[in-house]
């Protein structure tokens, strides 16, 4: 296994800071690698304490597709701007095929905890069982909506 | 550097409990290299003593003292207050980082048509690599931005019932609908140095998820409205139940109150403008709780 650590989805940089003074003190020889999207990798290259910026390409905003480049990392860090995890599922879904030795979250973007990918995965399944489940009164909720304006209109203009 | 264009500028700059940060701006944008037509600040009713501050270190600043916080209304005041035909906006943690605005204001009086020009707003004065071109835009932020003031008379300015974020997102469609232009120019930096006091809270949260709402019932492209609306919803109910919190169910709360008393604003825009613009519509923008 490489010392190497990669860092999943990219924050803003005065969170970016801390996040990489926590992992430097963890992991004090390790590269650290930033998996991110194309716009912010020239300023994240500019960075001295981050190594190397992979491009994650993906068709949409944020993360969805799967991605793995295919090497051994020591851990796998994904920073959160939440204490426990919880709306993170598409970023787990999408790394869940990277070899790791550990994996972790970064509460609030630099408290570093260690979690299981299994529970993370098992996270996201849930939160997609909620995002179809919240789907079906939203789509009736939004008609409503869409609606109540219609009729002030009518009202209006009667 | 000539005096002349910067004298068409006015420096409108809203501040709210962050005293520290605005002496910083101050001292940065009061400079005798930036001979403005004048400063403005706006201050949104602060209680950090903010307003004595200003009185006593920048007398020359034109101050607009609120009793109370009414939100982006006080920057409202602030561009129309502005005696110069370009009114350059600014927080109270933001500020011009080159020396490059006489250029700037040159290049403005070659287009009429733009209603906003978006500096090129940065984390950092470090590692920049600057170009004076410019390009269209769909969007801006208030933390940099050079205000055509007959824009502003023309389009409006920001709508006030949104108290806090994504105004610019609103002001933007207005300016697209009425056939102005927005123009990035990335010659001039403002370097934003995104102060945490204020930012991360369920404000923020609430503020930001309501005003997303308005946005999609008012300039959503009709065919798509529905479908966008419901799409947002879920996010937000997703949100509410992962996070434990009621701040979004608020926000939908005050959407729909504020959506049918509104009415009138809803513009839904061709679908290419809207797709440019590009609103960020995840849920959970910024909320920590």
């Amino acid at each position: 296994m490489s010392d190497r650590i990669l860092i999943v989805r990219t924050i803003n940089v005065e969170e970016m800071g801390p996040l990489l003074d926590a992992c430097r003190s963890r992991w004090p020889s390790a590269r650290i690698c930033v998996l991110t999207s194309p716009n912010r990798r020239e300023e994240l290259c500019s960075d001295g304490r981050i190594g190397e910026a992979i491009e994650y390409s993906a068709s949409g905003s944020g993360f969805g597709s799967p991605w793995n480049d295919g090497r051994d990392y020591d851990a796998l860090v994904v920073p959160i701007r939440n204490a426990r995890g919880w709306g993170y599922g598409n970023v787990w879904e999408s790394v869940a095929a990277v070899t790791a030795k550990s994996f972790w979250v970064a509460a609030w973007s630099h408290n570093l905890r260690s979690v299981s990918l299994r529970r993370m995965l098992f996270r996201a399944r849930m939160e997609r069982f909620l995002g179809f489940a919240c789907g079906i009164g939203a789509r009736g909720f939004a008609y409503l909506f869409l609606l109540r304006c219609r009729l002030r209109k009518n009202r209006k203009g009667s | 550097m000539t005096t002349a264009p910067l004298q068409r500028v006015s420096v409108a700059i809203l501040s709210y409990n962050r005293r520290d940060e605005l002496h910083k701006t101050l001292n940065a944008v009061c400079r005798p290299e930036y001979p403005w037509r004048e400063v403005l600040v706006a201050d949104n009713g602060s209680t950090d003593g903010t307003v004595e501050f200003v009185r006593n270190a920048f007398p020359d600043v034109r101050l607009l003292a609120l009793d109370r916080n009414i939100g982006i209304e006080a920057s409202n005041r602030a561009y129309l207050a502005a005696t110069a035909p370009w009114v350059l906006s600014l927080d109270d943690d933001s500020a011009p980082a080159v020396e490059s605005f006489d250029v700037l204001a040159e290049e403005l009086a070659r287009e009429p048509q733009v209603a906003a020009l978006a500096l090129s707003v940065r984390r950092s004065a470090s590692a920049l690599e600057r170009t004076s071109s410019s390009e269209i835009a769909y969007g801006f932020s208030s933390a940099g931005v050079l205000f055509n003031r007959a824009a502003i008379e023309s389009i409006g300015p920001y709508d006030p019932e949104l108290f806090l974020f994504t105004n610019e997102l609103h002001w933007t469609a207005r300016a697209l609908l009425q056939g102005w232009r927005i123009r990035k120019y990335s010659g001039a930096v403002v370097v934003h140095r995104s102060a945490s006091r204020n930012r991360h809270s369920s404000k923020h949260a609430f503020y930001y998820s309501r005003n997303l709402l308005l946005f999609l019932l008012r300039y959503a492209p009709t065919a798509q409205k529905a479908a966008m609306m419901s799409s947002y919803f879920r996010e937000l109910l997703v949100c509410s139940l992962l996070h434990r919190t009621g701040v979004y169910l608020r926000a939908c709360n005050s959407a729909w109150r504020i959506g049918a008393a509104t009415r009138e604003k809803i513009q839904p825009l061709p679908e290419d403008v809207f797709r440019s613009i590009n609103p960020d519509l995840r849920a959970g923008f910024g909320y920590l709780g």
